[in-house]
């Protein structure tokens, strides 16, 4: 069928857990779309054991005839460094108070897993933004 | 509920929205302003002290409407045509639409659920030059609106082609629940025997209408109707002219907005 886009939406939500309520029916909601099915295609593509308790970042392309599609995007840096050293929360001043160390093994499969959003080649280049961000958190890079 | 405004940088955003995620919310709705900054919309049960947080803006009270079906609010019956009336599947059919052969309409993933002009053109289309008894093929099903709207006019026979694994599901889904018997499958009309068709429906973009049409006039019998849609003006006088080069009889040109539909017929 031909298509026309109306709208595209972008989201952060929690991977497995999409909910009628807001963002997702407050942002969906007015431009119609199927707000169950998006939930239920949304769940099922993200209720891996890997992404449980990430937040996913969601693009949704809304047609004119009110139908939708969508894609996934990798989680936020600082999450995966939340997840890959055990950390409840950021430094509130990083540069005086550390909350953790992480580890080049770990910067490295942060970089992999964002090379396919930042659509990069160079893995040296990203692991490079992921340590900045590590250090504005108030994690140390470990050498 | 409550929705907390915020604004800043790119090179801020994924530090702020994890700490939006700190702070409990349940989601955050994401909008690109102009020179890289964005604004953000983040959903939280209880607001906070806006001078806590970096970028904070203001405070929205979003009340507590029925999210799960308030989406529905936005659809109504749609009269196309003379004869047909697309109706919402939840809703029931109103009393001043009483004569109208009704196509149920279920919204989601797949295209066409006939409220874009291109899928109500090609529905026009079908009304005027369905003849009862027609063998339909829809190439594109999507919903398998056309093919419902096919067996609503009178069609006896109703196929339809998707390359699209999930649309062809859900086109199957949606004419099984309406107890609409019809051939779904996915690829392409190349799985149809020769002469296979009196009629053919394809609401596509020209590119494609363009390269099936060897296709399309092997499977269409002679002397069927052949009704293309989804194309503006600039594709309409490239296809009617590579159509009648390749010799069918154009019977007419329907339009709306900017978008064109051709009706043709095979040579007999």
């Amino acid at each position: 069928m031909a298509k026309k886009v109306q709208a595209m939406v972008k989201l952060q939500i929690p991977a497995g857990k999409a909910t009628p309520a807001p963002p997702v029916g407050t942002a969906l909601g007015p431009q119609g779309v199927n707000i169950m099915e998006f939930c239920k295609a949304f769940n099922a593509k993200t209720s891996a054991k890997d992404q449980e308790g990430l937040i996913i970042p969601v693009v949704i392309t809304v047609f004119s005839d009110r139908s939708f599609t969508f894609i996934t995007k990798t989680p936020p840096v600082p999450v995966l460094i939340k997840r890959a050293v055990n950390l409840a929360k950021g430094s509130a001043e990083p540069n005086r108070n550390k909350v953790g160390k992480i580890t080049l093994k770990q910067i490295e499969e942060i970089a992999k897993i964002k090379m396919v959003d930042l659509n990069s080649f160079e893995l040296e280049k990203v692991m490079e933004q992921v340590k900045g961000t590590a250090r504005s958190m108030g994690v140390d890079v470990a050498l | 509920m409550h929705s907390l405004l915020l604004r800043c940088e790119a090179a801020d955003k994924d530090l702020l929205v994890t700490e939006l995620w700190e702070r409990g919310t349940t989601g955050v709705l994401e909008t690109e302003l102009p020179a890289g900054a964005w604004e953000l919309r983040a959903f939280f049960d209880e607001p906070f002290p806006l001078a806590t947080l970096t970028g904070a803006v203001s405070w929205r009270d979003e009340g507590s409407p029925d999210w799960e079906s308030g989406w529905q609010e936005a659809w109504e019956p749609l009269p196309v045509g003379e004869r047909l009336l697309l109706l919402p599947a939840w809703m029931q059919p109103p009393e001043e639409h009483s004569e109208r052969r009704i196509v149920r309409v279920r919204p989601g993933q797949a295209s066409g659920t006939g409220y874009h002009a291109p899928t109500q053109l090609a529905l026009m289309a079908l009304e005027t030059y369905l003849q009862e008894d027609d063998w339909v093929l829809d190439v594109g099903a999507g919903t398998g609106i056309l093919l419902a709207a096919a067996d609503a006019l009178g069609a006896r026979t109703l196929y339809g082609c998707e390359i699209d694994r999930a649309a062809a599901a859900i086109a199957q889904a949606n004419l099984a629940a309406d107890g609409i018997p019809a051939h779904i499958w996915i690829g392409s009309p190349r799985s149809m025997a020769a002469g296979s068709a009196s009629l053919i429906a394809a609401n596509m973009n020209g590119v494609t209408l363009d390269l099936l049409r060897p296709e399309l006039a092997r499977v269409l019998r002679p002397g069927g109707r052949l009704i293309l849609s989804g194309f503006t003006e600039r594709w309409r006088a490239r296809l009617e002219a590579s159509y009648t080069a390749a010799g069918f009889h154009c019977l007419a040109t329907l339009a709306r907005e900017r978008w064109r539909a051709l009706v043709f017929s095979s040579a007999r």
